[in-house]
């Protein structure tokens, strides 16, 4: 976003946050007559950032902005943000460029990155290349560089949410005003928040004789999938259903035992070439094992044995199937 | 873990096709409303029962209760709503996956949107006759409406509103579904989401149409409802596994193998347009979107993630890795394989490096392309992969690396790469080009783009080549046995992997055995830990063929492999498609998995790849049901695709797919008949993939005529395959100019290839008479564009060929003369006429100069006749351009030299011969005459004694001007005489030369030139316009110039080398010295590279470049002084003083 520097260095930042605070409220103002979305932004518990130094005061903006958009505003920006095409707001593709630096932003200043990888690679030069032409340099090491990419940073911000609420009144006076708030409506009925699985996963600690572990580890750990896991679901499922299977998935994966034998073992005594196939037989061994525990030389045995039963003649991908259920039928009987 | 899920996640990730189709349940899946259907129902319902549960509709319910009066106001006010769609979150999920395609019969255009990216464009299908050139592509993914599209006002595009449109599209919703199938192949899966049977307008009758003509395990069908899975036919197709059914939404089943690592949605590297860098020197440059775009489709760009640093590999995956090396890097560079150190450094990968460095060092940018060459088998695509590396690794130059492939790539594409990388910094490119091709295709494309100024060297390889006069550092040879240092520095290397291993080959190290290399591969056990029980025994029978000769090879062998490996698979009992019925073909018995075997291996030895349409159409659709089993259990084959998503079919090795030919097949006869069964089944111009299937048959055409690797070993059959094209043509109606090329050049060489027996004259006439006749349809076919004037100039050079085997004919048979001239006549029209268009081309030359030789030495006839026609093709050869020519045209354009001077030697003039020839009025005495006084050889020093020499010739020839003015080949020999008289330098005698010409001289030239070049095409070449526009320049008239310059670019634009940009002359006064300019920069060009100057005195704007006057940051108006202008075929160009004077 063109964050015009020379305007926004006459700025003060806290009279801009004034104005990002004054334009979050206006939005939430908007929205407020459907009853089925309520408010775009969340009550944050973060508090304002205070911006001196410079420094100090862009790693808080960052993270301040990165609180409002995508954990306050998690549903609501994203919903938006898809209208900025089908209004035209954002044919420069700014607005979108910006929300996805905050991101960038937060993860370059909080994290060590490795400049090994390509993803973090990507992030450290989409920064740099913001920095460079709001403060003159892609390392901004003294007050004035972080001064200027701090009034940056909050102009963009408000151009964003500038933007963001010059479509929710597009959005207001469209003749399909009513399907559009029935999306979002309904995006925010699929959304649960962590607090949404705090609720469950006590109870099911108990129902699985597990109560010594911490809830909130386990949660914090498991969150992110849990939420992509609901998200690919389709309409009818139960929340309460679906993610006690899920931490219950997680809590067994918590507690599984280390298997006496490694896929180096597989290779080396069972001749099978590394790859997908060593993956495969290590799961084999984790279902012998999880049924009937034993030595690593038994263990091996018995895979050797489940090898030798699927026969020349198969393939492995259909021997595995019928050779595992086989082999299951067996250990059950014994 | 589900061995099945695992199975289709390994799918998703390979290059197989993964098609998703979309029902028209899909809006509903995330949310239980479909928001676009419920706001068109509470619309447009015709009751006020029906739009209060507008949410409960389907798609077939919303033909039979809603009524659309005004259907353009309606699909205007749909259009509307459904822009206002927002994806749902588990298609955003799916989309992020690079589909083959996607086929939906949803109508709304949220899929475009969806699936549109940073690194995949989309094209929408809506209706049958979109033509699509590349269905399968990833990166334009085609997303396919069978019921059109509700924005649409077309009819033919447009989606239903009311139940007759309904009936009136379905025919087409049938044949854009049966794309779906040919798409999807044998290969390829389908992934079905969002599809209820009861709420679609695609039955499941509709879905059992698709299943039934689809394998096993093809279709998986996600979210299964209860009502679909109770639906009766769903149930069937589930039996019997033509659907499977999951229960989990298709964005879960994602889910699942992205959390266990089994996929990622990480864009492919070779899909992803931006965040590509090659390394100069320290600094990493960043390849601009476009051209990697652009270039990525031709060639791998060496940037600098090919050359990640090897992670720390455990030793049983750096064993398969190596494994994995040898068994692609036949086909492929492997390039991971490089700095891992797992390529054997053969000997002459050393002077190939030097030649390559020595060219970057001397610029040597106009030379010919270097050329690996040797026998399949030897390494040479090993070593080119290592000499791009190496060269890259230097970080000096950029790097380009072609595979063989059915396309060559595109000049133009690739000069903008060199362009931009010598624009960045990088002093030249290194083009590998693994072709195995002619030096036809490496010299056009060197001449093409050092004809643009581009720094490029090229690098090719060739099946090996008898050529005695090439530039030693042009052709390189790939020795097939390994030299004691080889096999040593081999030893170590293999020892690395395990240490007995070195040891253990050591034996076949020291038999010399030119199979080895390719036979590695199968004589390593799939393991590290077997290595040690001794090398593979039980592919003993592969171990055997790759290691003896073919003729040794016992043919059950390949048979018992084969045969055990498809009992392997449960291939051949009762459940197999391919039966083990019998056959006969060319006169052997074959069962149907040996005619499938034959298919793809007679290609296979030329290393060609079948497209896969052609393979199944060749089978049969019932036989090829299940054949790719076969493909994916043996590793004799192999299946490829390209960028733009065809699907082909070839072997692993070219030596492999030779030796299982000549064991399995019998020999010559029966690899006919197999390349004859492919080639009926060619597809005609309505398919999609005609150009991969004509491109294919002309490869193979090629590959098996008497310019192949083989040479004749098919000679005998070559009119039969020209029978089999003729019959493609005639009963097929697939009259494609390249096949007809094809099928006459095979009857030429049928002819040329058989002696003459007893009385076939008449039969071997006629063969060369339909040739030509062929040859005169084809040109009728092609409209004359600049797009076809490369392929009418080959028809042209093949027809005159014909005439002139026909001459040769008729000579043996000692036809009357009349009829002899009046063909030879006919040839050298021909070919001139080809010369006219490619005039460059060496081709047509030869046809003239071997037909002359064949008249003049067998026919009878006068010698007047006789002089005039020596004469005729001595002056033709002179308008060649020696130094444009490629090493091989070089070499017989050298013969053909010689062979004339040899017969004019033996020809001692007769007296009254000269007489004679002027009586029948011919100027051929004149030419003859001045050739006598100048005495010309080629290369000899101007030296006052030879000027003189020359001066005389010149004299007798400007003395018998009214006599020669209208014959070309007088006036042109003039016109060299006169340059080297005044110019005391032969014409284009090198770079920057001084023309010491007076006006006078130079209105002389241009009279000269004007004369020559209209008395006939032949003379009216690119070089002759140039000296034109130099003249037209030094005489003041500047604008006239400018258009003759215009004319020169476009003419020139395919046709010349290095010339093309060369400064061949400069600016002078008429004592010889430079004249020196001044001026001010005029323009400049985004990119600082190029920019015009306003030259004072001449007040003109001219050509220049920067860099050659070291400017760093050229500006307008900025004072240029004391410079040079010098003339090339784009135009007079500012030229530094320093320059001209070296």
């Amino acid at each position: 976003m063109s964050s015009n520097s020379s305007i926004a260095n006459s700025e003060m930042p806290e009279n801009l946050m004034y104005q990002l605070i004054a334009l979050r409220d206006e939005l939430n103002r908007l929205v407020l007559s459907v009853d089925s979305i309520g408010k775009i932004f969340d009550d944050m518990t973060l508090t304002l950032p205070k911006f001196d130094p410079s420094e100090l005061g862009f790693i808080r903006t960052v993270s301040w902005l990165y609180g409002l958009y995508y954990e306050a505003g998690k549903i609501g920006v994203n919903f938006l943000i898809r209208y900025l095409e089908v209004y035209d707001l954002d044919a420069d593709g700014q607005k979108k460029d910006h929300f996805k630096l905050v991101q960038r932003m937060r993860t370059f200043i909080v994290h060590n990155l490795d400049l090994s990888a390509r993803h973090d690679q990507q992030i450290a030069a989409s920064c740099q290349q913001w920095f460079k032409p709001r403060c003159g340099s892609s390392d901004p090491n003294i007050e004035e560089h972080w001064r200027s990419l701090l009034l940056a940073l909050l102009a963009d911000s408000i151009q964003f949410l500038k933007t963001l609420r010059d479509c929710v009144k597009k959005i207001e006076v469209d003749e399909s005003m009513e399907i559009v708030f029935q999306q979002w409506a309904l995006k925010l009925k699929r959304y649960h928040p962590p607090h949404a699985f705090d609720s469950l996963i006590p109870s099911i600690l108990d129902d699985i004789g597990r109560a010594q572990m911490d809830p909130m580890r386990l949660r914090s750990k498991y969150y992110a999938d849990w939420h992509r896991a609901l998200e690919c679901l389709n309409d009818d499922y139960i929340f309460e259903d679906e993610a006690r299977k899920l931490i219950e998935f997680s809590i067994l994966s918590e507690t599984n035992q280390t298997l006496p034998i490694s896929g180096k073992d597989i290779i080396e005594n069972l001749n099978v070439p590394a790859g997908p196939k060593v993956g495969e037989l290590l799961e084999t061994a984790k279902q012998i094992y999880a049924v009937s525990r034993c030595e690593k030389l038994v263990l091996l045995r018995k895979l050797k044995e489940f090898l030798e039963g699927a026969g020349p003649e198969l393939s492995y991908s259909n021997s595995l199937k019928s050779i595992s259920v086989k082999y299951g039928n067996i250990i059950v009987a014994s | 873990m589900n061995t099945d899920n695992q199975n289709l996640y390994a799918h998703l990730m390979s290059n197989r096709p993964s098609y998703l189709f979309l029902g028209q349940d899909y809006l509903r899946l995330e949310t239980g409303i479909d928001a676009l259907l419920a706001n068109i129902v509470k619309k447009y319902g015709t009751s006020e029962a029906t739009r209060s549960s507008a949410s409960e509709f389907s798609y077939p319910a919303l033909l039979e209760n809603c009524s659309f009066e005004d259907q353009e106001y309606a699909r205007n006010w749909i259009s509307n709503i459904a822009l206002r769609l927002v994806s749902p979150t588990w298609l955003d999920v799916v989309s992020n996956l690079p589909w083959s395609g996607v086929y939906s019969s949803s109508i709304d255009t949220l899929l475009v949107r969806a699936f549109r990216n940073s690194w995949r464009s989309v094209q929408p299908v809506f209706s049958k006759k979109f033509s699509q050139p590349d269905p399968r592509s990833r990166t334009n993914l085609h997303v396919t409406y069978l019921f059109g599209c509700i924005e649409r006002e077309n009819e033919e595009e447009r989606s239903p509103l009311n139940e007759f449109d309904y009936i009136r599209r379905l025919p087409d919703s049938t044949i854009l579904l049966s794309r779906l199938k040919e798409q999807t192949t044998p290969f390829g899966k389908i992934f079905i989401e969002g599809y209820r049977s009861e709420r679609d307008w695609l039955t499941a009758r509709d879905l059992a149409t698709l299943a039934l003509s689809m394998d096993a395990d093809q279709i998986h069908l996600f979210s299964a409802s209860e009502e679909t899975k109770s639906d009766p036919m769903i149930i069937r197709l589930s039996k019997s596994s033509r659907i499977v059914l999951h229960d989990e939404s298709l964005a879960t089943f994602l889910n699942q193998g992205l959390t266990s690592g089994q996929i990622n949605f990480e864009p492919r590297k070779e899909f992803r347009r931006d965040g590509h860098y090659i390394t100069l020197g320290v600094t990493a440059v960043e390849i601009p979107e476009n051209i990697w775009a652009i270039t990525n489709k031709l060639a791998t760009i060496l940037d600098d993630s090919l050359f990640t640093s090897p992670k720390n590999l455990s030793d049983e995956w750096r064993y398969r890795a190596f494994k994995n090396f040898l068994f692609e890097s036949g086909t492929r560079p492997v390039w991971e394989a490089y700095p891992l150190g797992f390529a054997l450094e053969r000997d002459f990968e050393k002077d190939l490096h030097n030649y390559v460095h020595n060219r970057f060092k001397r610029k040597s940018f106009g030379s010919d392309p270097i050329i690996l060459h040797g026998q399949t088998g030897t390494g040479k695509s090993v070593a080119l992969g290592a000499l791009a590396y190496k060269i890259r690794l230097e970080k000096q130059y950029a790097v380009l690396f072609i595979e063989r492939s059915p396309y060559g790539p595109i000049a133009t594409d690739l000069d903008q790469f060199c362009k931009w990388a010598e624009d960045n910094g990088f002093s030249a490119t290194l083009l590998v080009w693994d072709a195995m091709g002619q030096i036809e295709q490496y010299s056009t494309l060197q001449k093409y783009l050092s004809g643009r100024g581009r720094n490029v060297v090229i690098v090719g390889s060739s099946y090996k080549l008898d050529l005695t006069d090439a530039d030693s550092e042009s052709l390189i040879f790939a020795p097939p046995t390994l030299s004691e240092g080889e096999s040593t520095r081999f030893k170590v290397l293999l020892s690395k992997f395990e240490p007995s291993l070195g040891e253990q080959l050591d034996n076949l190290l020291k038999k010399k055995d030119n199979t080895f290399l390719v036979a590695l591969y199968r004589l390593l056990p799939d393991t590290r830990g077997q290595v040690k029980y001794g090398l593979q025994r039980e592919t003993g029978a592969a171990e055997i063929a790759l290691k003896e000769q073919a003729s040794q090879i016992s043919p059950e062998w390949t048979g018992g492999a084969l045969l055990t490996a498809f009992q392997k698979i449960g291939f051949l009992n009762q459940n197999a498609f391919l039966s083990d019925r019998k056959k006969e073909i060319g006169g052997e018995i074959f069962s149907d998995t040996e005619e499938l075997v034959g298919l793809i291996m007679v290609p296979g030895r030329f290393g060609l790849k079948v497209p896969i349409e052609l393979v199944v159409r060749t089978l049969g659709s019932a036989k090829a049901a299940n054949f790719h089993k076969i493909f994916e259990s043996i590793d004799i084959f192999r299946w490829h695709s390209d960028d733009q998503g065809n699907l082909f079919i070839g072997t692993r090795h070219p030596l492999e797919a030779k030796l299982i030919a000549q064991a399995r097949l019998g020999g010559p006869k029966q690899e006919v008949e197999f390349a004859k069964k492919l080639l009926i089944e060619i597809s005609d111009s309505e398919d999609r993939f005609e150009n991969t299937q004509i491109q294919f048959a002309a490869d193979l055409l090629r590959n098996m005529g008497p310019n192949g690797p083989e040479r004749k070993l098919y000679a005998n059959s070559y009119e039969d395959i020209a029978d089999c094209l003729l019959k493609l043509r005639l009963e097929r109606g697939i009259a494609n100019p390249r096949l007809m090329l094809q099928e006459a050049s095979l009857l030429r060489e049928a002819v040329v290839a058989i002696p003459v027996v007893g009385d076939e004259i008449n039969r071997r006439l006629e063969l060369l008479e339909r040739a030509a006749d062929t040859l005169r349809t084809a040109l009728k076919e092609i409209s004359a564009n600049f797009k076809t004037r490369r392929l009418r100039a080959m028809l042209l050079v093949e027809l005159a060929s014909t005439l002139g085997t026909k001459v040769r004919e008729l000579i043996t048979n000692k036809t009357d003369s009349n009829s002899i001239m009046e063909t030879f006549f006919e040839a050298r029209r021909v070919a001139f006429e080809a010369r006219t268009l490619q005039p460059e081309d060496f081709f047509p030359i030869d046809v003239i100069s071997w037909s002359t030789k064949d008249l003049i030495q067998g026919a009878k006839i006068d010698e007047a006749s006789r002089l005039d026609i020596i004469v005729d093709l001595m002056s033709t050869l002179e308008t060649c351009d020696e130094q444009s020519m490629n090493m091989r045209d070089r070499e017989i354009f050298n013969k053909r030299r010689v062979e004339l001077g040899n017969i004019l030697k033996n020809d001692s003039l007769k007296e009254n011969a000269l007489e004679r020839l002027e009586a029948m009025g011919s100027c051929a005495g004149y030419y003859l005459n001045a050739l006598m006084l100048s005495q010309e050889r080629s290369n000899e020093p101007l030296t006052d004694e030879v000027l003189a020499r020359y001066t005389n010739a010149l004299n007798f020839l400007q003395g018998h001007i009214e006599k020669i003015e209208q014959d070309g080949r007088c006036l042109f020999l003039l016109l060299r005489y006169w340059w080297i008289v005044n110019a005391r330098k032969p014409l284009f005698g090198g770079e920057r030369q001084l023309l010491p010409f007076n006006r006078g001289q130079w209105q002389y030239l241009i009279a000269l030139l004007d004369k020559l070049m209209s008395l006939d095409a032949v003379y009216k070449t690119p070089s002759n316009s140039y000296l034109r526009a130099i003249a037209t320049w030094s005489i003041g008239y500047f604008d006239d110039a400018e258009e003759l310059w215009k004319d020169l670019q476009r003419v020139s634009e395919s046709v010349t080398g290095r010339r093309r940009v060369a400064k061949t002359y400069v600016s002078c006064n008429d004592n010889g010295s430079p004249i020196l300019y001044n001026g001010t920069i005029e323009w400049i060009a985004e990119d600082g590279n190029r920019g015009e100057i306003f030259v004072e005195g001449i007040r003109q704007k001219i050509n220049f470049f920067p860099k050659d006057f070291g400017v760093n940051e050229p500006r307008d108006g900025q004072a240029v002084s004391n410079f040079c202008i010098s003339f090339n075929y784009i135009g007079p160009i500012a030229d530094p003083l320093h320059h001209v004077k070296q």
